[in-house]
């Protein structure tokens, strides 16, 4: 198999797997914001939290769940460059998209 | 069919893609060219025709692995910008990124369904139900439960790949099954909540005599945690698939890209959650 050519990130990759990642801290933490989610309707209704701010609380902990679940569970923050841009490249259109559809 | 495996080898030994030979993938496309056209266009037949011709061609590929015939490509790109990574891991990606445009439009559609009606109750016509509201159709407390179940069975998924990388394939094997039988649960709860709704709540795809202002939620709800639905029981199956074949002895520290691949898919399906669940259960108007 010829693999000779930039070997360099492959290798980064290999050794990263020996080390003992926080798997299970981001676990809790996916369960700790879960659980704090699940509350925020009833806490927006007693407080009287507008519904934008509830909004833009839960997206934003939504996104710090999935960026923690691709970068330690899915290993793209040991991944060369140009594979952690691959999945990214696409949030230009995700956006592009969902502004256009709430606003048409 | 030992000619076609030694030829798959000599293929992907020579880093360049002569035929590959499997006509398997090309049956799946057929299978989803049907059925989606089926669904599109509400014909029956065609959404059966996709289904039967789905599980031939899952049933010929499976068949033709278990005779230990592969046409896989294995190996490291050489060119840039790709030099260095997997073709395999490369290609899930891409796939990925596919399937984050598919699910953008699904939710983006169910985006622009919620933002032309009116928050419920609204007398007489189609609206979207408030989560803090007594009357909200949907389960929350059962969904953060099977939310856990998910967010678990990511947790064993990648216990599993970083048991396989040491070595340690009891350890793997374990990790492996728990993280099937958590997704088997996950979809397990997800058709308990659908049969409370279908037929407790009144809460159908499509509008109904009892709750007709709920037809619009209905089809968002439906389509959305359906297609997820559908992708996690997809999972599941690569899920058996590789729980058979490391109780038949194969993977281990050097032989571990299948379920780093598999990972990869599961840990997407997950994050598909993470966005879905507060979209559907936890937003409301």
């Amino acid at each position: 198999m010829a693999t000779t050519t930039a070997a360099a990130p492959g290798a980064i990759a290999r050794v990263a797997h020996e080390i003992k990642r926080p798997y299970v801290q981001v676990f809790g933490f996916l369960g700790l914001v879960t659980l704090i989610e699940v509350q925020i309707p009833s806490l927006g209704q007693t407080f009287h939290i507008s519904e934008t701010l509830q909004v833009v609380l839960l997206m934003s902990t939504a996104a710090a769940k999935a960026a923690l679940v691709a970068l330690y569970y899915m290993h793209l923050k040991y991944e060369p460059r140009i594979l952690k841009l691959l999945p990214v490249a696409p949030l230009a259109f995700v956006i592009l998209l969902l502004v256009v559809l709430s606003t048409a | 069919m030992e000619e076609h495996a030694s030829h798959a080898a000599s293929a992907g030994d020579a880093g360049h893609a002569e035929h590959h030979g499997s006509i398997w993938p090309f049956v799946l496309a057929v299978a989803g060219g049907l059925g989606f056209s089926g669904l599109a266009t509400h014909e029956i037949p065609l959404i059966l025709a996709g289904i039967a011709i789905l599980v031939v061609g899952v049933g010929g590929w499976l068949w033709q692995d278990s005779r230990g015939v592969s046409f896989t490509v294995k190996g490291n790109y050489e060119e840039r910008p790709f030099a260095g990574i997997s073709r395999r891991k490369l290609g899930m990606w891409i796939f990925l990124v596919s399937e984050i445009f598919f699910f953008t439009g699904l939710i983006g559609a169910g985006l622009t369904l919620r933002l032309r009606v009116p928050s419920c109750p609204s007398v007489g016509q189609a609206c979207w139900p408030e989560p803090a509201s007594p009357d909200f159709p949907l389960n929350i407390p059962l969904t953060a439960i099977n939310t856990f179940v998910l967010i678990t069975s990511s947790l064993t998924m990648v216990e599993a790949l970083h048991a396989a990388q040491k070595g340690n394939r009891a350890q793997m094997k374990a990790f492996l099954f728990a993280t099937f039988l958590l997704g088997a649960t996950f979809v397990s709860i997800q058709v308990y909540e659908y049969n409370k709704l279908f037929f407790g709540e009144n809460l159908t795809p499509w509008v109904n005599s009892v709750r007709p202002e709920l037809g619009t939620f209905g089809t968002a709800f439906y389509a959305q945690t359906g297609f997820h639905g559908a992708h996690v029981t997809g999972g599941i199956l690569a899920l058996l698939f590789l729980n058979v074949k490391a109780w038949r002895g194969k993977y281990g520290k050097d032989d571990h890209e299948a379920i780093e691949l598999v990972g990869l898919y599961w840990h997407f399906v997950d994050v598909v959650w993470i966005f879905l669940f507060p979209i559907m259960y936890l937003i409301g108007r």
